[in-house]
């Protein structure tokens, strides 16, 4: 008993993994229109939506699906100067590493681009596209201009740079997929299947609709803002385990320490 | 976590804060609901304070009677008697100085009151049609719509013969809360007039105040000596028709 909140705690770590994918209405939707979008001759794909939508996990699930079966690759951290972004087109298209005090101008990649053009479907994920420099995303366009070149894009939809971004590869965009903060419903199943993955049926069990509402209230259905809200409350049960157990009933989740996560999270100001 | 005593302090601060704005919130919604109610009340309250007010004015109060309502002095209402003598048939019947005159013989010439109505108009005419009768013929037009007509014409034109009109019709209608506040109305218009008077106290006795309706038109008399209403002091007094 006294370990199952630390363990609950870690189920709700905010990182990427594929494994401990939850799948919910609206992402099981944006996958297979992603899927789908992959096998027509489109040049370019968006992926927009607030930040904790789930962006990135969606690129790395596909990323994970598909790698064995097609040329797919995935830049899930943006590259800071032109020269980095070079290194991994070159490590893309050629497979290997660009050996080091090597120059390779852009020409020469559009060059290559046009050759192996129905030789090849190359698939680039591009996750943080809205952190690409202006003079990079022009590169990305007229790369995705060959037509032997897919690029997938993720932006954020709120911040300036995505308008910026999304301006730039909007004549060029063939498909948009839009990822929604969740439902309370979705939220609720998130949440349930989360802890369920996890081994934690017991504690799932005790996340009532009043729970699941005020969670969604805080969080406006965002799973990264909701993993933290968990985490956290989580996070004050172990404390209490440990040090003042007479302060928790064990068989339900109490509304105040719920709130006190809320509190400590800041989606409650005091 | 080491700060989970700070967060604990926290939340009660937030608790109370919450409960507050729940009170504050819950305290708006019964102001809200309570303020129409306490308007009308008020209002009500306001209506009834000015029609008591109104009836003591004119009178129900005997010092507002005696001093202020009335305010006419002896001589100024038997000036007034005396020009209405010559114009109104009515109270030719009636000697004018039937004060001076011994009690006695006011009584053998008491005149009788007949209420009659008729089609012609719904304007009080005094007539008589024989010596020491009086007659008030008044209009009839069979609905209650000239009945209300009246009324609701009345707080705009405040016509005396208007709520005359209304207290002797309801005086017929043996409705004598009704015939009570028309003539109290009459008299806020007219407080010279002995008919409005007279027939107060008639409603009044007839409603089952008798002492207060002969207490009031004693009171009248006192002051003005009018001939009309020491008959019917008398007849209230005595237990006669009247």
């Amino acid at each position: 008993m006294s370990c199952r909140y630390t363990d609950a705690k870690k189920a709700f770590i905010d990182e990427v993994k594929t494994d401990e994918y939850i799948e919910l209405e609206g992402s099981r939707r944006a996958f297979l229109q992603l899927t789908h979008s992959l096998r027509k001759s489109t040049k370019m794909v968006l992926i927009y939506g607030e930040p904790g939508t789930g962006k990135t996990l969606l690129l790395h699930r596909l990323y994970e699906k598909y790698r064995e079966q097609m040329e797919i690759h995935l830049l899930d951290i943006p590259s800071g100067t032109r020269q980095e972004f070079y290194r991994k087109l070159f490590r893309i298209f050629t497979g290997k590493e660009m050996p080091p005090r090597t120059k390779v101008d852009f020409e020469t990649f559009v060059a290559f681009a046009r050759r192996i053009k129905g030789k090849r479907n190359i698939v680039v994920l591009l996750d943080e596209a809205q952190m690409y420099p202006k003079e990079m995303l022009e590169e990305i366009r007229v790369l995705s201009d060959t037509g032997s070149i897919k690029f997938v894009i993720a932006l954020h939809k709120t911040e300036d740079e995505d308008l910026v971004a999304k301006k730039h590869f909007q004549s060029r965009i063939w498909e948009t997929i839009e990822l929604r903060n969740a439902t309370p419903l979705e939220l609720n199943a998130y949440i349930h299947k989360h802890l369920l993955h996890h081994g934690h049926n017991e504690l799932a069990s005790l996340f009532k609709d009043r729970h699941i509402k005020l969670i969604h209230r805080w969080t406006a259905g965002n799973f990264r803002e909701c993993n933290k809200i968990l985490y956290t409350l989580f996070e004050i049960y172990e404390h209490y385990d440990k040090h003042d157990p007479q302060k928790i009933d064990y068989n339900k989740i109490s509304i105040k320490h719920l709130e006190m996560a809320a509190i400590k999270t800041g989606f409650i100001h005091v | 976590m080491y700060d989970i005593e700070e967060l604990e302090e926290k939340w009660r601060r937030y608790r109370r804060k919450k409960l507050l704005r729940l009170f504050l919130w819950a305290l708006l919604i019964v102001l809200l609901l309570a303020l129409p109610l306490f308007y009308v009340e008020v209002y009500s309250e306001k209506e009834k304070t000015a029609v008591k007010k109104s009836r003591y004015a004119s009178i129900g109060s005997e010092e507002s009677i005696s001093k202020q309502e009335v305010n006419v002095s002896r001589g100024q209402i038997n000036e007034k008697l005396q020009k209405h003598t010559k114009a109104s048939p009515l109270l030719q019947a009636v000697p004018p100085s039937m004060k001076e005159k011994k009690y006695s013989q006011v009584k053998s010439k008491r005149p009788k009151m007949q209420i009659t109505f008729t089609d012609e108009s719904h304007h009080v005419e005094d007539s008589t049609k024989k010596e020491g009768a009086v007659e008030l013929s008044m209009v009839k037009r069979n609905d209650a719509a000239v009945i209300r007509s009246i009324e609701k014409r009345f707080p705009l034109s405040h016509n005396y013969d208007d709520a005359m009109y209304l207290a002797k019709y309801y005086y017929s209608k043996h409705r004598y809360k009704k015939a009570e506040y028309w003539a109290m109305q009459a008299n806020v218009v007219d407080s010279t007039k002995a008919e409005s008077w007279m027939l107060f106290a008639k409603a009044k006795a007839k409603g089952g105040h008798r002492t207060e309706a002969i207490r009031i038109l004693q009171r009248y008399y006192d002051n003005t000596g009018d001939s009309q209403v020491k008959l019917l002091i008398d007849a209230m007094r005595k237990g006669r028709k009247f």
